[in-house]
């Protein structure tokens, strides 16, 4: 063997180009070393066989596709800020659209607050708004949850405006914005029953079937010309379903 | 003896020495023609690096229709970022390494679809990706022309059973010929890592090509 050893001779060889005059010390090594003659033959020829891969062309068209490519990307390139714009452009460009969103926001707000504020601070220089309770029905039965305002019936209901408690406008205004109103409500709890009506047809009494089949209606006023009707179905009593109104035997209206 | 005609030439002699004007073939040269809208500039860049470029990315990809698109896409960024090129490097380090990052890109891209080859494939002896076994054909042709092109598509097919990692370097080494220095560059690492890659290829080859050595 020589000073060289096998790995760092092929090593050298490794990176040598290939047709590059050896050392002689690793010709000298080479004489000596099967394995190392071995591997140079087979590194030789696959280096060969790589290289004989050579380059393979690009297509005829390439020219062509390339430039109908750019042109393309060109056409389609359109507006980018990025482009046009440093950094501290756009971030200005983010700020000022900040800003005029928040003005824009500021002003919507500013005018849907005035729009409200005039009629609610009509409604507290007046007379608390009275909301009317009106029975369109005969028989007027009161619901048991109902809130008790005032215990005589058929008489105008004043509502209880919170608004008309705030000293301050603009508090009235947040307050007539975000509370409903309220709606006025009448108990009969107190007072006895109305009798729908009693009729005799001889010695027996007849109580017109009509009249229960009506419903009950509500119609409330909230003070600012809204109305909201409300209809409770008519109470019936059982004995009714038995005795069908469309039938030929029982008398129209008389039970 | 030197004889001064005008009194302005004393001392300012090497001034009036006729500077060294830059190649205007030159690949920066041309580039900064493109720079400015000369298209003519552009094409004749394109003219000289098409194939080399082109055949780079097919050695990578084992795919020419793909090499010829992630080709054209090398010259588009190459385009698109003339204004921002930096003759720091030479242009072909520049390109080489636009082609590179594209064409390993692509090939990872085909890694997590798993578009390999489904007639079998193996893991690689070093935990790299799946390689392809194309075994030899071992009968005998008849013409010497079939027994070339057999061997190349066999040399080229083991390439592309190399890890990308390994695969750049013996490309750029025994296919395109360039130094350690330039591989170095383009793939923006060492020397010695580009020389140790190659051997390693090289190694990965033999085992691979033992029928045709």
């Amino acid at each position: 063997m020589s000073d060289l050893n096998c790995k760092t001779v092929q090593r050298e060889l490794d990176e040598m180009r290939l047709g590059d005059e050896q050392s002689v010390q690793v010709t000298k090594h080479l004489r000596q070393c099967n394995e190392c003659r071995e591997f140079v033959e087979k590194q030789t020829k696959l280096r060969q066989l790589v290289g004989s891969l050579g380059t393979v062309a690009a297509p005829a068209d390439f020219d062509f596709r390339l430039r109908a490519r750019l042109a393309h990307e060109n056409a389609n390139a359109g507006f980018h800020l990025s482009g046009l714009l440093n950094f501290g452009q756009r971030g200005l460009l983010v700020a000022t659209a900040l800003v005029l969103l928040v003005a824009a926001i500021v002003s919507v707000r500013y005018l849907t607050n005035r729009n409200t504020n005039a009629p609610a601070v009509a409604t507290t220089n007046t007379v608390a708004p009275t909301n009317e309770v009106k029975q369109t029905g005969s028989a007027a039965m009161p619901k048991p949850s109902e809130e008790v305002i005032t215990p005589k019936r058929n008489e105008e209901v004043a509502v209880n405006d919170q608004v008309t408690k705030e000293t301050s406008a603009r508090r009235v205004v947040v307050n007539k914005s975000r509370v409903k109103p309220p709606l006025s409500t009448a108990e009969f709890s107190s007072e006895r029953a109305p009798v729908v009506g009693q009729q005799t047809m001889g010695s027996e009494p007849v109580f017109p079937i009509d009249a229960s089949q009506q419903s009950l209606r509500f119609s409330l006023f909230d003070g600012r010309g809204n109305s909201k009707t409300i209809s409770v179905p008519s109470v019936s009593f059982g004995s009714q379903k038995l005795v069908p109104t469309t039938t030929s035997y029982s008398p129209k209206g008389a039970w | 003896m030197n004889t001064l005609t005008t009194i302005d030439e004393v001392g300012f002699a090497h001034a009036l020495q006729p500077e060294p004007l830059e190649d205007t073939t030159s690949d920066h040269a041309l580039l900064e023609a493109t720079r400015t809208g000369d298209q003519d500039a552009f094409a004749e860049l394109v003219s000289r690096y098409r194939n080399q470029i082109t055949s780079y990315i097919y050695r990578m990809t084992n795919d020419y229709d793909g090499a010829v698109d992630l080709a054209q896409e090398t010259f588009v960024r190459v385009y698109r970022a003339a204004d921002r090129y930096q003759r720091s490097y030479a242009f072909s380090t520049y390109i080489y390494r636009i082609a590179t990052n594209l064409a390993i890109s692509e090939l990872r891209k085909r890694k997590r679809r798993k578009l390999v080859s489904l007639t079998g494939f193996f893991q690689s002896s070093d935990g790299g990706e799946p390689v392809e076994f194309n075994p030899p054909d071992e009968r005998p042709l008849q013409d010497k022309e079939l027994v070339d092109v057999e061997r190349r598509n066999a040399v080229q097919r083991a390439i592309s059973t190399l890890p990308e990692k390994y695969r750049a370097p013996l490309i750029l080494r025994d296919v395109d010929g360039r130094s350690y220095d330039e591989i170095a560059k383009i793939l923006e690492t060492s020397e010695g890592t580009v020389k140790s890659r190659i051997s390693r290829a090289r190694g990965f080859l033999r085992e691979k090509m033992t029928a045709y050595l």
